[in-house]
This record gives C-alpha cells, structure tokens and sequence, in this order.
C-alpha cells in the first residue's frame, strides 16, 4: 500500500499537474495544426494568459473569473495571429515569430499600467487560486479532443481542412470558418494553459514564466502524431522530465557535489530534443499544414 | 541592349520597388500601431516618435550608442538570414551568441599572454567557431533525423544559456564575486573604442560588421554557394534532383549563420563587459529574427534594419525615462507588429492591385472622353 | 426552342445563353449559347485556356457570369456557390481528385453531407449500406470503404468521386477531363458505367480533349476556342480531324509529327544502357530491368502509374540522390555511373526534362534565368570558379525564349507566371541547352494544349533525327505510338512486353500495361 502511495503522491498527481498546462496548449495547437494552419505562437498565447488570469484573479479574488480572463486573453491573440495568416496570407512561421515576440511586450507594459512593477505581479492570495479544478477541465478537453477526434462530423471536417482543403471546399464547408476555429481553439486552451501556470501550479505571474513551455507542447504535438491520445501521453512524458528535474536537485549522483543545476536545468531541453530525434524524425504532419486556403 | 534584354530589366526593377515599397509600408504600419499603443497609454505618439528619434540619433554620443546595439543587430541579423535564405527558421542565434561568448572567454582565458596582433582575431575565431558548432548542431539534426529547426533551435537556447552559466560558474568562474561570472579577460583582449563619437563603445568593429555584410552579400548573389542557398529555400525536391546536396546546405547555411552570432562576443565581451556573464545578450538573438525578417532574408537589407531596431532599442531605453507609463518593453511590441505589417504580403498585394486598378480605370476614362 | 413547355424531354437539361466573362482585359467566355439535352452525354472540347473550365465554373456556381443566362431545366440559375449547385441536382468531378489520401473512402465521400446525429456521432454504418447499394446499382463493382484513399487505383478513385455525386443525387454529372490517367481497360469499364448513368436519365457534361473517345461516347459535342463557341453538332455528323481543326483554328497533326529519319547503321552502340538493375527502398517497386538506347532512337516506356517507371526515371536521372539499396548497373557511354551524382550525368551529356514540372523540375519563385541555372550548376559556360555569371544566364535564356516560344519572352519574369505549356517548353529547352546526346524525359506534355504539345513532340522527333538516344516516359499512349522506336511496359517493378514499332497495338499494349499476356 505505501509504494502505491508514494508513487501516486510523489509522481503520478505532480506529473498530472505539471502535464496540465502542457496537454492545454498541446491539445489547443493539435486542433490548429489539423486545420490546416501552423501553430508556433502557443508560447506566447500561454504568457499572456498566465498575466491576464494573475490580473483579473488578484483584482477579483476569483480563480474562475481569472480563468476566463485567460482564456480571453488568449482568444484576442490568437485573433491577431489569425488575420496575419488567413486573411493576409502571411507566411505561418514568421507571424507565429511575430507574435511571441509581441507577447513578450504584452505583459510587462500591462504590469506597469496596472501595479506600477515590470516583474513579477503581487502574490495572489490562496481563494484566488485553484486547488484541482483545472485538472477536471482538462480531463473534459481531452475527453471531447478525443472523440471528437474519431466520431463527430465537426472532426472529420476539422481532419480535412488540413489534409484537402480544397475537397472540404468542394463539399461545401468553409476552410476559412474551419481554419479560424482552429486558431481560436489554440488561443483558447493555450489561454487555459497560461491560466494553469499561474494560479493552479504557482500563484502568482513571473516574467516569461511560461519558459518555452509553448515549443514544448508542440514537440509533443509532433511526437504525439497530431492525434489527441498519443499527445496527451507525450505531454506527461515531458511532464515526467520536469518532475525529474525537481527530484533531482541536491541530490549527489556521483562524487560529494551535488549535480549542478545548470545540467538539471537543461534536462526537460535536452530531452525533447533526444525525444524528437530519436522517434519521429518524419512524422506525417497534416498535409496541407501551412498552406494557404482554397481560395 | 535589345528590347527584350530592356524589358527584362524593366521587371526586374519593378519586382524590387514593390518589395521596397511593401517593406517600408510594413514598417510604417507597425511603426504606427506601437505608436497608437502609447498613446493608449496616456502619451502622445509625437512626444514618443520624438522621443525615440532624439534618442538615437540626436548627438553624436547617441548615434555611436544606437551604432553599438546595430553592430550585435547585424551579427544576429546576418545569422538569421543566411539560414532564411535556405527556407530554414534559425531562431537559436541567443544560443549561438552565448556559446560563442563563452568560447571566446574560454580562448582568452586559456591564453591570457597571446600576443597582441594576434589575441584579437583568434579571439573572434573562437568565438564563430563556438556559434558554427551550436549553428551547424541544428542542421545536422534536420539533415539527419529531420527534426523541425524551430523546436530544436529554441530548445538549445535554453540548452546554451545553462551550458555558459555551469562553465562559468564552474570552470572560470571569478572568485572575487558570487554573481555567475567568470573571471576577467587580459588587457590585450580589449577592443579600443573610437574617440569621435564621444565616448560610445564602438571602434573597428563596426567597420568589420558593415564590410562582412557587404562581402557576404556579394558572395551570396553571385557565389554558387549563394545560387544552391536560395535553389534549396525554393524548392528542396527540384535542387536535389539537380545535384543540389540539401542536408549539406542545411548544415553550412546554420553553421554559417551561427558562427556570425557567436561573433556577437566581440562586441558584448571583448568590446564591453570583458569577461562573461548572464545578460550580457539583451535579447540580440531574438532581436535578429525581427531585423532578418524586415530585410526580407536578403543581407545587404540587414544592414539598415539593424539600424532601424538598435534605433529603436535606444529610444526604447530612453522611452522608459522619460516617460511615467512607458517601458523599454514597448520596443517588442513595435518588433512583433512590424514584422507582422512587412509579413502581410497579401495585404500589400491587395493594395498594390487595387491602385493599379484605381489608375486603369482613370487611364479608360480619359481614353474614352 | 421547342413550343410544347409542358413536355419534360423537350425541355434542355442544362441551356446556356449568351454567357460571357472577362477577366480584366482576358475574355474569357463571350456570348457563348447552346443546350445540353437531358439523359445524354455532351462533350464540351477546346484547348487549355479556351474557357471550357471558366464556363463550367459558372454553371457550378463557384464564379459568375458577367452577363447571359443559364438555364437549368428551364428555369434561370443564380448559384451563388457549388452548394447551390449541388441542392439543384449538379455536381462536378474535377480533373484533379479532391481525395484526402490518408482518409478513407467512406469519409471521403460523405464530407460535408454526413448521416446521422452528425455533430456528435457519423452513422457511417448507415453511410455504408447505401453507398454499397449506390456502388452495385450502377455496376461499379467496390467494396474497399474503409481502405485509405491512398491504397486504391486510380480508377477505384475516380469512382468515389462519381459516388460522391450520386450520393447527393445529382441528375447532372460535369466531368473534367475524366481519362486523363486512366489506362485503356479502366476507360473502357469508365464509359460502361457511363453508359449505365445515362440509361438512368442522368445528363453527363464531359470536359475532354482526347477527340477519339468524344466522338466514340458522345450523343453531342460543342467546341470552344478562345472563348467562342465555334461549333456544335452531332457526334455522327463530325469527325476527328475535323474536331481538332475547329479547336485550334487550323489542321493538325499529332499522329505525323514529319520525318522519321531511318539510320543507316542499325547496330549502333547503345548510349544508355540499364542491366539488372533493382532499386529497393524507395516509393515504387523496381526489379531486375534491363534495356538500351541507341542514338537516333525513341524508347517509350508505358506503364500505369505507380508500377515503377517513376521510380526508375527518377533514379536515372539522379542516381546519387536515390536513397534504397541498388543492385545492378547503369551505363552511359560505356562508363559505369551506377551511384553518380547529377552533375556528372550532365556533363556526358544528358539532358533531363522531369516529371512533375512544378515541384522536380523548376523554382517558381525564381527569374527564368535562375531556372535555366538549375541543374547545370557545375556547367562551365555559367561558372567561373564560384561566381555565376548571369548575364550569359540572362542572355542564353532571352534566346532560347525566342527559339521555343517560350511566353513571355522575358529572362526576369517568375516560372509561376508561365503557363503549363510554356513551364513545359521551358524544361525541355533547358534540357537542350547543352546540346546533350542524350536525352531523358518524362511526361513532356502533361496539363499542356494542343498547340504546344504538337510543338514539343515535333521537337523531340527531331533530336532523335540528329542522333540523340531518347528515353520518353509517358502516360499518354498516343505520345509514346506516335514518337517511339520501342516500347517498353514496365507493371510490378519489370519489363513485361516490348513492342516494336510495326507491331504498336493500344490494346495489346494496355494489356500488358495491367499485366496481362499478348
């Protein structure tokens, strides 16, 4: 009984909860990315989520009004980066750039406005923040990502947007409508994502504190083959890494210094580059992942 | 020059006048929008342009600033646009630039009595040699096991910058303070600063960086290097089929492109701090993908885009100053919506035809009445 | 018009009256009147580019005539998307299958108009059974709906595409270009469902330019050229030679390409020879292929697509770049270049038109000049040490423009501003910059008009006059009869027939081409 106890207590609800924000954002750019429209921006998505819901939680002292603002956030980012793309045709990757360099501004001059400080926004106090909540909305995203994914026709048409737009457009389905859902859906979970960082795993905003999360959810996308399941078990893989990283501080593995932290830094890194090295190498992304619409 | 040879031309010059005009459209449209974001704030957009144009060119101290932040600006820019040139997305040049700090620190250190003629340029040698291997690291891994360049770039930025610290801190580490610094570089390492521009940081190696832009951009355009650069950025099967190795224009074009950054160090090390520490980057590296994106991949462009964001880099510093509700941050968002007014081609596109119409349709009317 | 309103037959199925489009200053369709008959198979003919694609668009409803009429059963049609279209019993294959390769069948062809509580569960049971009984009713003979699309023929495709429209119960059924990569037996099985559809009163509209199955299939045929419609009569009252007059304004012809020069030597050495050779690893499959071309000779190389001839032109023309295993030898002149990179092929003297023009043979983004670079990169006329010289580039290019009538005549303008015809004149004029003694082609006028193609072929005829050993990879069957010395029909990675020129026979050859025995 006490192994089964230490293992759900010391691995398997820490994994989970550092997993959550990954499998948000991942699960938010697998839509994107099956719609057809490239999807680098989740890193910046996620930030200014995470500043928005600190903000709208601290002033309102309500986690879910903080969720929503993050989420919202979200949205209106991913508004910008939708009509770069589809609108104005520009190319996916460079915009995506764009973006998160934006983000990076977005919340530092907010933070002035707002408390007068460029780094991290005041402690949130503990009734705005969430103990297990979000963890029982992923489980409602991943359940409808997944089947949605195989069974409604929202899916299959979401599938063909991305693989044959043209054939979707012949069908009479917009692949523009289809393409802004995508984007949406990506700023909306990334916003969760963002929202997750700050008042369900920390409670409070710190600059950058998504960390390259955003690249990460999109190696996992990738190792994940761009289906849900697969993705969500990637993302608790780099879940795990980062645990490890946690675990493995001050401890000595070999001589009488501990391991450096830089080294234990570098971890959850270097690991996704191994990961993404040594599996995929050539997936098969949507086929027509980065073009232009039909029309 | 027969007729046909003069229409050639003729397209040709339009093509490059549009490309122009798109990118200053784009650039203004950016410029324009991060102003309408200050003055959301509460200030008045011409009290920033103001501001910011003071800033980096209103003296000559100013001006020999914003050239010390362009100089780094072109380095990184130079090392996103080779790579963009072969249709891949070099967003390591933070990496590049900090191991080729590093590399070049650990020269100096381990030869603290070189010579002086020759200290300097094997220095800089170091350091290109530690940005190529970081660089050239991204490419093998696409060539090889076709890892996407975006994830694997980012993730050995992350990777570079725990790399310099630990060596720093644990190889050549400065024990006087407990900051991650390392130790001081000997005097023949320095780089002298010019004396006519009061006072800024900046000697040859602004020269040097103008020259490599130059020269690089020469070789690429008429270099066969340069022809098998844009052939594979333009359609990998076709240059492949025409004996156009493309793994091997992956991995020189990153090489190449991360050794430019690493040469940053000459500036930010040998130039300034002399000796390495955290922050001695400012974000030069993210900063190139925006000057690279602006001069449209082409290098010859880096050089005055360079110019452009150091000016605005300067400006941004002082923006914060002088202002109650401005900070330096502002400079990202006017980054991120210029490179997404320069990206909006279609949007440009439409313009440009819609004025071509405009000017038919005037055109057809006179012809008629 | 007939007098009696009340009498459904009389009434056209589909009328068109005095539509016209323009594009600009491009006139696209003008003034374009005639009727389509319901339960009958019209064919519409014309070159690329006449406007046969524009004015079907319009009747689909995805663009909208400036000015005219189209009626559609009597009544005038305001279609303001192919949905429309589709509700009112229309429907349209277009030439390049709007497939998801990796998507099965079954959701291919429901997209868009799937069964059941739709937003939370597909009834693809439901979808099953009645496509089964859409599939048997009309004699097509498939049962694979759960195959991925990729796993099927492409006459097993082109008939999803056609369930896709009976699906959605369209009376009348446009079909463009619909034989263009079918072998001869699937055309044959293609024109019997056909036949089937029409004995179900559907109407059929075939877009086509091959003029022998036109007039063997069609009840009426309306020719347009440039815009115009030039003709439009009868099948029995017209003929081939005639069709093919009234479509490009003057005789052609594409079964005399002129002189066949005859060589005196007829034991020449070969300039290319291929023994044993097996590619494994790559795409298609290739095994144990053996042949020669000798200088003044055409070798066509049929076979339906994805049996290895692909595979094989691609290896032959960049033997370093072929990733698998090979086994075997490939000679050019006598000297082995089994595993040579293309530089090397290019400098004994071959040139190379590829397959898929668009994404093998050229830079679209790029100036004609730059594509003429590509591929002779090592070519000392342009390269001086490591500097290109463009302008030899440029000025080789502007003359070789005026030469093939290459438009427009500019070295500066973009290959994406070319049409097909011209993109195909550009690769084949690259290939001869050289003056190669060797030539190595394939698909040479895929997508191209008929103006053109007569234009490229008569090219190719005479290189092979001038002594050039030609290899030519062809779908068309009348490219590679009209052209060849030789045939050779590649089906499962082998050679399974050869067929000299006296014994060509189309059917014996799509026999072997699906791999049955003479």
């Amino acid at each position: 009984m006490q192994i089964i106890d230490y293992i759900f207590s010391a691995w398997f609800f820490p994994v989970l909860r550092v997993s959550a924000p990954l499998m948000f954002a991942a699960l938010g750019g697998l839509w994107c990315e099956r719609s057809g429209v490239i999807q680098i921006g989740l890193e910046g998505f996620m930030n200014v989520g995470a500043f928005a819901a600190a903000c709208v939680a601290l002033s309102t002292h309500n986690p879910w009004l903080g969720w929503l603002a993050g989420m919202a956030a979200g949205l209106v980012l991913a508004s910008i980066y939708g009509v770069s793309v589809i609108r104005f045709k520009s190319n996916q990757i460079v915009a995506g750039m764009a973006i998160n360099i934006l983000a990076i501004g977005i919340p530092p001059s907010f933070s002035v406005w707002l408390f007068e400080s460029t780094s991290s926004t005041p402690q949130l106090p503990v009734e705005a923040t969430f103990s297990v909540a979000p963890l029982w909305i992923l489980l409602v995203v991943v359940v409808l990502s997944a089947w949605f994914f195989s069974n409604g026709a929202w899916g299959l048409r979401m599938i063909f947007a991305g693989e044959h737009p043209e054939a979707l457009e012949s069908s009479g389905v917009s692949v523009t409508w289809k393409r802004w859902q995508g984007v949406w859906i990506a700023g909306i979970l990334a916003g969760c994502a963002g929202a997750t960082l700050s008042l369900y795993l920390s409670s409070s905003y710190s600059r950058s504190m998504s960390a390259g999360r955003g690249f990460i959810a999109l190696a996992a996308l990738i190792l994940g083959r761009w289906r849900p399941i697969p993705t969500v078990f990637a993302c608790l893989l780099f879940g795990v890494t980062e645990i490890l990283q946690t675990r493995l501080q001050g401890v000595v593995i070999w001589g009488t210094e501990p391991v450096p932290v830089q080294w234990i830094q570098m971890l959850p890194y270097a690991i996704t580059i191994f990961v993404l090295a040594g599996f995929v190498g050539r997936a098969k992304a949507p086929k027509a992942l980065g073009t232009s619409s039909a029309n | 020059m027969t007729n046909g040879f003069r229409s050639s031309m003729l397209i040709s010059l339009r093509m490059s006048l549009r490309n122009i005009a798109k990118t200053f459209l784009g650039i203004g449209t950016g410029l324009a929008l991060g102003l309408l974001v200050a003055w959301f704030a509460g200030e008045s957009p011409f009290h920033v342009l103001k501001i910011l144009l003071t800033s980096a060119f209103g003296s000559s101290y100013s001006f020999g600033m914003t050239l010390f932040y362009a100089v780094p600006l072109i380095f990184t820019g130079i090392a996103v646009a080779i790579p963009y040139r072969a249709g891949l997305f070099n967003i390591g040049a933070e990496g590049q630039l900090t191991i080729g700090s590093i590399c070049s620190v650990l020269f100096c250190v381990a030869f603290p009595d070189l010579g002086t003629p020759w200290a300097i340029p094997l220095a800089a040698i170091a350091a290109f040699a530690g940005g190529a291997l970081w660089g050239g690291l991204v490419g093998w891994l696409k060539a090889r096991r076709g890892s996407h360049e975006v994830i694997t770039t980012i993730m050995l930025n992350f990777i570079g910058a725990a790399l310099a610290s630990y060596i720093a801190l644990y190889w050549i580490k400065d024990p006087m303070t407990q900051d991650v610094e390392s130790i001081r570089i000997a005097p023949q390492y320095f780089l002298k600063a010019w004396n006519f521009l009061e006072g800024a940081p900046i000697g040859w190696v602004v020269a040097f960086a103008v020259l490599a832009c130059l020269v690089l951009d020469w070789v690429l355009h008429f270099g066969s290097f340069g022809y098998s650069l844009k052939a594979v950025g333009s359609n990998e099967r076709a240059s492949e089929l025409a004996g156009i190795r493309k793994e091997k224009i992956w991995i020189q074009s990153m090489a190449l492109g991360g050794g430019f950054a690493g040469l940053v160090g000459l500036v930010t090390v040998l130039g300034h701090a002399h000796r390495y520490k955290i922050g001695l980057s400012a974000d030069f590296g993210f900063m190139g993908i925006a000057v690279a994106l602006v001069a449209r991949g082409r290098i010859l462009n880096v050089l005055w885009s360079a110019l452009l964001f150091a000016a605005l880099q300067k400006g941004a510093g002082d923006l914060e100053i002088e202002t109650d509700t401005l900070t330096r941050d502002l400079v990202y968002w006017i980054q991120g919506l210029i490179i997404l007014g320069v990206a909006a081609e279609s949007m440009w596109d439409g313009l440009f035809h819609f004025i071509r119409k405009v000017i038919h349709q005037i055109r057809r009317g006179r012809a008629t009445s | 018009m007939s007098k009696n309103k009340t009498d459904p037959q009389s009434i056209p199925e589909i009328e068109f009256q005095k539509v016209s489009k323009r594009y600009g200053d491009c006139i696209s369709n003008q003034d374009i009147s005639f009727s389509v008959k319901r339960g009958s198979i019209h064919a519409l003919v014309g070159e690329n580019g006449a406007g046969k694609s524009t004015l079907m668009k319009s009747l689909f409803g995805l663009i909208k005539p400036d000015s005219g009429e189209i009626l559609v059963r009597g009544r005038s049609t305001r279609y303001r998307s192919s949905m429309d279209a589709m509700k009112d019993g229309i429907g349209m294959v277009h030439q390049h299958f709007m497939l998801a390769d990796a998507e099965s069948a079954l959701d291919n062809i429901i997209l868009g108009s799937e069964p059941g509580f739709r937003w939370f569960r597909i009834d693809r049971k439901l979808a099953r059974s009645r496509l089964q009984e859409l599939s048997d009713r009309n004699a097509f003979g498939f049962s694979k709906w759960d195959s991925p699309v990729r796993s099927l023929s492409v006459g097993e495709q082109q008939k999803l595409e056609i369930l896709k429209l009976l699906y959605r119960n369209s009376q009348c059924l446009i079909l463009d270009e619909p034989t263009a990569v079918l072998t001869p037996q699937e055309i044959d099985d293609f024109f019997k469902n056909l036949v089937q559809l029409k004995a179900q009163g559907k109407t059929i509209l075939l877009i086509s330019h091959k003029l022998r199955e036109v007039m063997q299939f069609a009840d009426r045929i309306t020719v347009i050229r440039r815009g115009h419609c030039i003709a439009d009569r009868e099948a029995k009252d017209t003929n081939e030679s005639e069709l093919a007059e009234l479509m490009v304004g003057r005789k052609i012809h594409l079964d005399d390409l002129g002189h066949r020069k005859v060589f005196a030597n007829a034991d020449r050495p070969a300039q290319v020879e291929v023994r044993g050779l097996t590619l494994l690893g790559g795409v298609e499959k290739v095994s144990n292929v053996s042949f020669s071309v000798a200088p003044g000779e055409i070798v066509g190389v049929a076979g339906i697509h994805g049996n290895g001839q692909s595979e094989l032109f691609r290896y032959l023309i960049a033997p370093s770049v072929f990733s698998g295993e090979v086994r075997g030898n490939y000679l050019v002149d006598k000297k082995i270049v089994t595993r040579s990179v293309p530089e090397h092929l290019h400098a004994c003297g071959i040139g190379v038109v590829q397959e898929d023009r668009q994404v093998e043979g050229l830079l679209m983004h790029e100036s004609l000049s730059e594509n003429l670079f590509l591929g002779q990169q090592k070519d000392p006329r342009y390269l001086k040490g490591f500097l290109v010289s463009r302008q030899k580039l440029a000025t080789r290019m502007d003359d070789l423009n005026k030469r093939f009538d290459i438009r427009p005549h500019s070295h500066a303008v973009w290959a994406s501003r070319l049409s097909g015809g011209n993109q195909q004149k550009l690769l084949l004029a690259r290939a001869l910059d050289h003056s190669p003694k060797i030539l190595l082609i394939a698909q040479p006028t895929r997508g191209v008009d008929i103006g053109a193609i007569e234009n490229i072929r008569k090219r190719i005829l005479e290189e092979r006059n001038n002594g050039c050993a030609i290899l030519l990879v062809s779908t068309e069957l009348d490219e590679l009869t009209s052209l060849s010395d030789r045939i050779l029909v590649f089906f499962n990675g082998e050679i399974s027939a050869t067929f000299q020129r006296k014994e060509f026979d189309e059917y014996a050859i799509g026999k072997a081409m699906g791999g049955g025995h003479a």
